[in-house]
């Protein structure tokens, strides 16, 4: 709407966008969590004066934590260039909210930065309390990226009462109904992939010693514990999500209770492992049961995210805009070019001028590309058209011209999904009828 | 061009006056330069040395010395980049967002650059630190991705001001390469500069005792103050030529007599009495005689970021004036911006301590 649209062949934008987030939220989150195990183990090694620990740590702050972290700072930024292409209305809106916000949240990366780099690269050269201070300014401000980031995620869903213009808006936004307990579930979390991605590391360093093993493996286990009291904060988490997206996740929609069961399962899995292994008292872990944690760890993550994207649905940003970019009621009188109201009056093209041939105007289009321009505008941002994403060919096998005209005068009543359509009755009969070649071509 | 190809501003409106804002932009902008400049200066250096080096145990502990800094000055040039990537959002999201689309093939190429120069320098300090020969082929390459890098920053920042080039560029759907607009001449400018700060830079570390020891100190010192100079003096050539060959409103507002023409006489003052700063300190290059430039130099970034910001309005002025923005201010989360950065200076001051604190 309003801006081109870049289609990405088969995945679409939201696959893109999926792409860089997922592994993006793992290796940050991951490395929150290690910056604490790092700082904890390395106050403890200090007071015994345990050098066998330190040199395992040293080995941990450099693989684990400096070159993963690396590519998460960029990836984080990664992210805004993919949203930019493939979202440009959601994004500058959660830009112009709450750009103070991410400014905040950009003083802690340079903190971060400047902490990480130097925590590696001063090991053995600097007093070992200094050395550990710096571990602990590190763990300190990457937490507080995660809490900014995660006010500003949470509001997606969750906007409660905010509205855009009143007052105190950021700050309703920031401190939103789901922003409690999806941060401390963040924060366990990322303490679990820590302690998780410390055994992996201990199963392939064979030469460390038993010692050290054993104290690092207690270690460990203890970081993955916490994560047990996401058991608590999912049910609170979801009941103050919309009573629509609880819906897609007991069943209202198959993928997302699907991913939802998945998730639960892993995690479940995750914690059962932590727990067996501290009572077998299993200070020796292999590779494949740390591999094995970290996979549950990875999955049960993605299929988090993904129901967290995917409940949202038809919104972007809950109440306010639809995943196509149009506002809703909320954002009629701030929005005089793509609210639904003007769109429904306008048609849906009077603000796509980028999805019409080049140098051609709605009136000069043929019937076919009329239809074909309106899908692009109304539909292009979640569905691919013949094979990928959301494909709609598949979806519409079998459907006449008819039943799809009608079909789109109440698609989201009947798919609570669906955003309503964004345009007039001439857009949805030239939409019906593209569609329908679709459906002949596919036979 | 049609005008209903451009966006409209978005709808929440500016968080703050506009000019406090572009004050932001342009603060964070130069740092940004100073970061991704040493990055590229530096590599270009490591090159030179590759080349013409061999051999020489100093200049091979001088590569060392400077990859062993240069992912952290990546790390931070990029974290830097991300405050003025916010707020040109915010001042002209419309604009830039559909030069994003319309370049998105190359505007997300960006991400796999960056991480592949990471890890490539990571590569090439690793080599070096496991005592074998860097030839010129490792620097060449992430020279080369630097330089493709600057061209898609160069490319996408022309192309948003350039509104009546979007059609073209379009035709492409989001494969399209922008290079009109005195885009080439924009790049040409800016990679001098990084040159210029490159070699800063290696002086830096070598007027600091980083380069190892005093020969690669000596060859650091000596190779900056050789380029540093001659790269702000074709910078600023390159200048006088990009303001020349720029298209006419935007060369208008250069010569308009007002706050462009004010930004653009400052920064070439800035760099002209950087360069012959440089020179005066060639006689006796202690530390504190070459900070002195160095900090003229960047105050001269900032300089050229606000001329480069007057000429950008200039280009759009026919479609958009700030004045047109609703502002809605939002000052309590701007007090919290504030706060975290002094935390965060106090941070970082009280980490940098820290890394002092030697048995």
């Amino acid at each position: 709407m309003e801006y081109p649209i870049f289609d990405l062949p088969f995945f679409g934008g939201s696959l893109l966008i999926a792409a860089i987030a997922i592994p993006h939220v793992f290796i940050a989150q991951f490395s929150v969590g290690a910056s604490f195990l790092l700082a904890l183990a390395e106050r403890r090694a200090n007071r015994e004066g345990d050098s066998e620990t330190r040199a395992f740590l040293k080995t941990y702050a450099f693989t684990v934590l400096l070159v993963p972290y690396v590519l998460g700072a960029m990836t984080g930024v990664g992210i805004w260039f993919a949203t930019s292409v493939a979202s440009p209305r959601a994004i500058s809106s959660m830009i112009h909210l709450f750009v103070w916000g991410w400014a905040a949240e950009w003083t802690m990366f340079i903190v971060d930065i400047v902490a990480i780099y130097l925590y590696v690269y001063t090991w053995d050269r600097i007093r070992p309390s200094a050395h550990n201070a710096i571990g602990w300014i590190l763990a300190v401000s990457s937490t507080v990226t995660l809490v900014l980031i995660n006010g500003i995620l949470s509001f997606m869903l969750t906007p409660g009462s905010w509205e855009p213009l009143a007052p105190y808006g950021f700050w309703k936004a920031f401190f939103n109904p789901s922003f409690w307990p999806t941060t401390l579930m963040r924060f366990f979390v990322s303490l679990a992939l820590a302690g998780a991605v410390a055994l992996l590391l201990m199963a392939l360093m064979r030469t460390v010693p038993a010692a050290v093993r054993e104290k690092m493996t207690r270690l460990a286990y203890r970081m993955m514990l916490p994560a047990l009291a996401c058991l608590v904060l999912l049910p609170w988490a979801f009941s103050v999500i919309p009573e629509r997206s609880q819906q897609f996740i007991q069943g209202g929609a198959i993928a997302m209770t699907l991913f939802f069961a998945m998730g639960m399962a892993c995690f479940s899995l995750l914690a059962l492992g932590t727990i067996l292994a501290m009572v077998r008292r299993e200070w020796n872990p292999s590779v494949l049961g740390a591999s094995l944690l970290i996979f549950f760890a990875f999955v049960g993550y993605a299929c988090f995210e993904f129901v967290r994207e995917g409940a949202r649905k038809p919104y972007v940003i809950e109440g306010f805009m639809y995943s196509t970019g149009v506002t809703t009621e909320k954002g009629q009188a701030l929005d005089k070019r793509a609210s639904l109201a003007v769109l429904r009056e306008k048609g849906v093209l009077s603000a796509a001028s980028w999805v019409l041939p080049l140098g051609r105007t709605i009136a000069e289009l043929t019937p076919e590309e009329k239809g074909y321009a309106v899908f692009k505008a109304a539909c292009l941002a979640c569905h691919q058209v013949y094979a990928g994403y959301n494909a709609v060919q598949p979806l519409i096998g079998g459907w006449t011209r008819e039943t799809l005209r009608s079909y789109l005068d109440t698609m989201h009543e009947q798919r609570p999904m669906m955003p309503p359509f964004p345009g007039t009755d001439a857009e949805k009969d030239a939409l019906a009828a593209y569609m329908a070649t679709l459906t002949r071509r596919g036979k | 061009m049609n005008s209903q190809l451009i966006p409209a501003p978005d709808m929440l409106g500016l968080p703050a006056h506009p000019l406090l804002l572009l004050v932001l932009l342009n603060a964070t902008l130069a740092l940004h330069w100073v970061f991704v400049g040493a990055v590229f200066g530096g590599t270009l250096i490591v090159l030179h040395n590759a080349v013409t080096g061999r051999g020489d145990a100093a200049r091979a502990r001088l590569n060392q010395a400077i990859l062993g800094f240069l992912p952290f000055m990546l790390s931070m040039g990029v974290t830097l980049g991300v405050a003025p990537l916010l707020f040109v959002q915010v001042v002209y999201g419309h604009f830039f967002y559909s030069a994003n689309v319309m370049m998105a093939l190359w505007w997300l190429l960006i991400i796999p650059l960056v991480i592949g120069t990471t890890y490539l320098f990571y590569v090439a300090k690793v080599r070096l630190a496991a005592g074998k020969v860097l030839g010129p082929f490792l620097p060449a390459i992430l020279a080369g991705i630097l330089l493709v890098l600057a061209m898609i920053l160069s490319g996408n920042m022309t192309l948003f001001q350039t509104p009546s080039a979007w059609e073209s560029v379009w035709r492409l759907h989001g494969a399209g390469f922008y290079h009109g607009g005195g885009m080439v001449g924009r790049v040409l400018f800016a990679l001098l500069g990084f040159a210029a700060l490159g070699a800063m830079f290696v002086m830096l570390l070598g007027k600091t005792g980083l380069a190892y020891d005093e020969q690669a100190d000596r060859a650091a010192v000596e190779i900056g103050l050789r380029a540093a100079p001659m790269c702000m003096g074709l910078q600023i050539a390159a200048g006088i030529l990009l303001v020349i060959f720029l298209p006419s409103e935007q060369r208008k507002a250069v010569f308009d007599f007002r706050w462009v023409s004010l930004f653009s006489v400052l920064a070439i003052g800035c760099l002209a009495g950087s360069l012959l700063l440089f020179v005066k300190a060639r006689r006796s290059p202690t530390l504190s005689t070459l900070i002195l430039p160095m900090a003229v130099y960047v105050l001269g970034l900032i300089m050229i970021g606000f001329a480069r910001d007057g000429i950008r309005r200039a280009a759009l002025a026919p479609h958009f004036q700030l004045g047109e923005l609703a502002i809605h201010p939002q000052w309590g989360p701007f007090a919290l911006f504030l706060a975290m950065m002094v935390v965060a200076a106090g941070l970082v001051t009280a980490l940098l301590h820290l890394a002092r604190q030697t048995d």
